[in-house]
């Protein structure tokens, strides 16, 4: 009996297999084998918006210890002093280059756009400053990621936008 | 005095109750008295004006010298005239770039325009040429007339590499005026202090009586009185230069009293209250050395761009020689509204390398799941071989860190651990144990070692 599932951290998708013996667990992670023992676990417990739990165990002989939170489609893990998202469900079989770069410039986080540096049909580099958005009182520059031409321009200066919402749109030269 | 409102948030304002508590005050509303933490209150000569006008206690300086120091222009001008150094800078007429242009390039570039009412890096911008000027002035005036209702700014000659370095100040209404020592805050990043530590690696014997000298003169120049803290910039050819003087008790003042013994929140709530600090400056003697690293809701690898929303898990760490001063719990919502601060650990080490391996696996050890964090980075700070060796400055975080990506160390581990958490149901809210149990939960599941 064992079970397998696809975790997305970034722009890798990791293929894990677990299966249960007599001394723990045999793990795959990407085809390499791994043992992991001594799992002791507390929780779960009910968070808002999660569910946590905290996690000892050894992977082939090395302890480690971890607070896991499992939302509906992410599972964030703190390990060492360091924070891993796992996204699980669809969103890892959900196509898009995470990790490159994008001609669309988006709010990182909800606030008010102070600047609008760029017009339409303007050409930009890679790295020119094309928005200045405010949030927690203070101002942060947003630039182009890629070189091209300004296809659209969303952001109104003086108006609030959500996160997430496109800001600018740059066409990289074809 | 007996009870005191605490006009703050966060990990401040239980900091201040718990010092209320300890001397026997309450805090609650309906006071007597008002601790306005260290947020924009505190450093408001017109609230602390309110405050005494309404017949309470104000827990903080005297309003004229918050005042004073709460303008920069007027500041300069006053500790001036003690005798106390300060960085090369020039007035400007609101609105004439060109006679700005004239006066930058007469002190000479990299200048920084600065808010005359400015502090907490708002309003504050670095020129490094005069084609940036016109842009940078029109950017500072903006953001200081959003966060403190005035836009006037100034030019200073920007120092390359500095230093910064600020001396903790204590005096009562009895005459004792007294320093708690220096603390070096050089790692910022926008203008913000992340990681303090005290003694400054840099600073010599000698150096401390040049530094406390001034910062004792300062304080004195505008009738000082409570907690205060006069920041240096110290220059690499060992000079120092007054930057400003905060009125109020400094969010890294944790290892100041790490090191010298003395509760400056107490001591505040003391000096307000009327008594005598009841102890002299032969009293201090500082042991070993501290450091502290602030905890951000902040993305280091978008610019350090705030990241809000609930906090899903948390663990704080604790063990000899560290402190956990904290504003949240599981639960809590990081706002957009305000200073993503999450709280401070700081460790106490009898030298500096036993002092940061404290605090190093304080980090390690800590843990937040739900808006993003500063801790990896942090980490990633201290384990530097630059800050290992104590060669930081302003610009640490710029030279040695330019695109700092999070490192995936133990991502197989991480991996296992989610694999395991996902293999079995979701908790229900009454916590019963699952009608139908997955292999994982029989299988030495619940067994408690090591």
């Amino acid at each position: 009996m064992s079970t397998e599932l696809h975790l997305r951290l970034g722009t890798r998708v990791l293929q894990i297999r677990l299966a249960p013996d007599d001394n723990g667990i045999a793990a795959t992670v990407d085809g390499d084998t791994h043992r992991v023992s001594a799992l002791a676990r507390s929780g779960p417990a009910s968070a808002p918006g999660a569910s946590v739990e905290e996690l000892a165990f050894e992977v082939d002989g090395r302890p480690h210890r971890a607070l896991v939170a499992r939302t509906r489609d992410r599972l964030l893990v703190a390990l060492a002093g360091r924070v891993y998202t796992f996204e699980t469900g669809e969103a890892v079989t959900a196509s898009g280059d995470r990790g490159g770069r994008s001609g669309k410039v988006v709010a990182p986080m909800p606030g008010k756009v102070v600047a609008v540096m760029v017009a339409l049909g303007d050409t930009v580099e890679a790295g020119q400053p094309v928005i200045v958005l405010e949030a927690m009182k203070m101002e942060t520059t947003l630039v182009a990621e890629v070189p091209g031409r300004v296809t659209a321009v969303e952001a109104v200066a003086g108006t609030t936008v959500d996160a997430g919402a496109l800001l600018v749109a740059i066409a990289p030269p074809a | 005095m007996q009870r005191v409102l605490i006009a703050n948030r966060g990990e401040i304002a239980v900091r201040v109750a718990r010092a209320c508590h300890e001397t026997g005050l309450t805090a609650v509303a309906g006071a007597d008295a008002v601790h306005p933490g260290y947020g924009f209150l505190a450093e408001s000569a017109a609230f602390a004006r309110a405050v005494e006008t309404a017949g309470l206690t104000w827990i903080g300086p005297p309003p004229a010298a918050i005042a004073t120091m709460g303008d920069k222009l007027a500041a300069r001008a006053a500790v001036e005239r003690a005798g106390v150094p300060c960085v090369p800078g020039t007035e400007i007429a609101p609105g004439d770039t060109r006679a700005a242009a004239r006066q930058a390039g007469g002190l000479g570039y990299p200048v920084l325009v600065k808010a005359a009412a400015g502090g907490g890096g708002k309003g504050m911008r670095a020129v490094g040429s005069e084609g940036e000027l016109a842009d940078a002035l029109a950017a500072a005036t903006r953001e200081a007339e959003g966060a403190f209702g005035d836009g006037r700014v100034y030019l200073e000659r920007l120092l390359v590499r500095p230093r910064h370095v600020e001396v903790q100040v204590l005096g009562d209404r009895h005459g004792t005026l007294l320093h708690l020592g220096e603390r070096e805050c050089s790692i910022q990043r926008r203008h913000q202090k992340i990681v303090e530590e005290t003694p400054s690696p840099a600073v010599t014997p000698r150096l401390r009586a040049e530094l406390v000298r001034a910062a004792l003169a300062a304080a004195r120049a505008v009738g000082y009185v409570n907690a205060g803290t006069v920041e240096f910039l110290l220059d690499r050819d060992g000079r120092f230069y007054f930057l400003e003087m905060n009125t109020r008790v400094q969010v890294e003042h944790p290892i100041t009293e790490w090191v010298t013994g003395v509760d400056i929140v107490a001591a505040q709530l003391r000096i307000a209250a009327g008594a005598p600090l009841g102890f002299a400056q032969a009293d201090v003697v500082p042991r070993g050395h501290a450091i502290e690293a602030r905890l951000y809701a902040e993305d280091p690898a978008a610019s350090f761009f705030p990241s809000a929303g609930p906090i899903l898990a948390l663990r704080e760490p604790n063990g000899p020689g560290i402190r956990v001063d904290s504003g949240v719990t599981t639960g809590s919502v990081v706002p957009l509204e305000y200073d993503p601060l999450l709280g401070k650990i700081s460790a106490w080490g009898s030298d500096r390398s036993s002092a940061i391996a404290r605090l190093g696996a304080a980090l390690r050890d800590t843990a937040v799941l739900g808006p993003t964090t500063n801790l990896a980075f942090l980490q990633d700070v201290l384990a530097h071989a630059a800050f290992l060796r104590g060669e930081t400055h302003t610009g640490f975080l710029a030279e040695h860190f330019p695109a700092w990506r999070e490192r995936a160390d133990d991502a197989v581990a991480a991996a296992l651990a989610a694999a395991v958490a996902a293999s079995r149901p979701v908790a229900s809210a009454g916590g019963a144990p699952a009608a139908n149990p997955t292999p994982w939960e029989t299988l030495g599941a619940w067994r408690l070692g090591r």
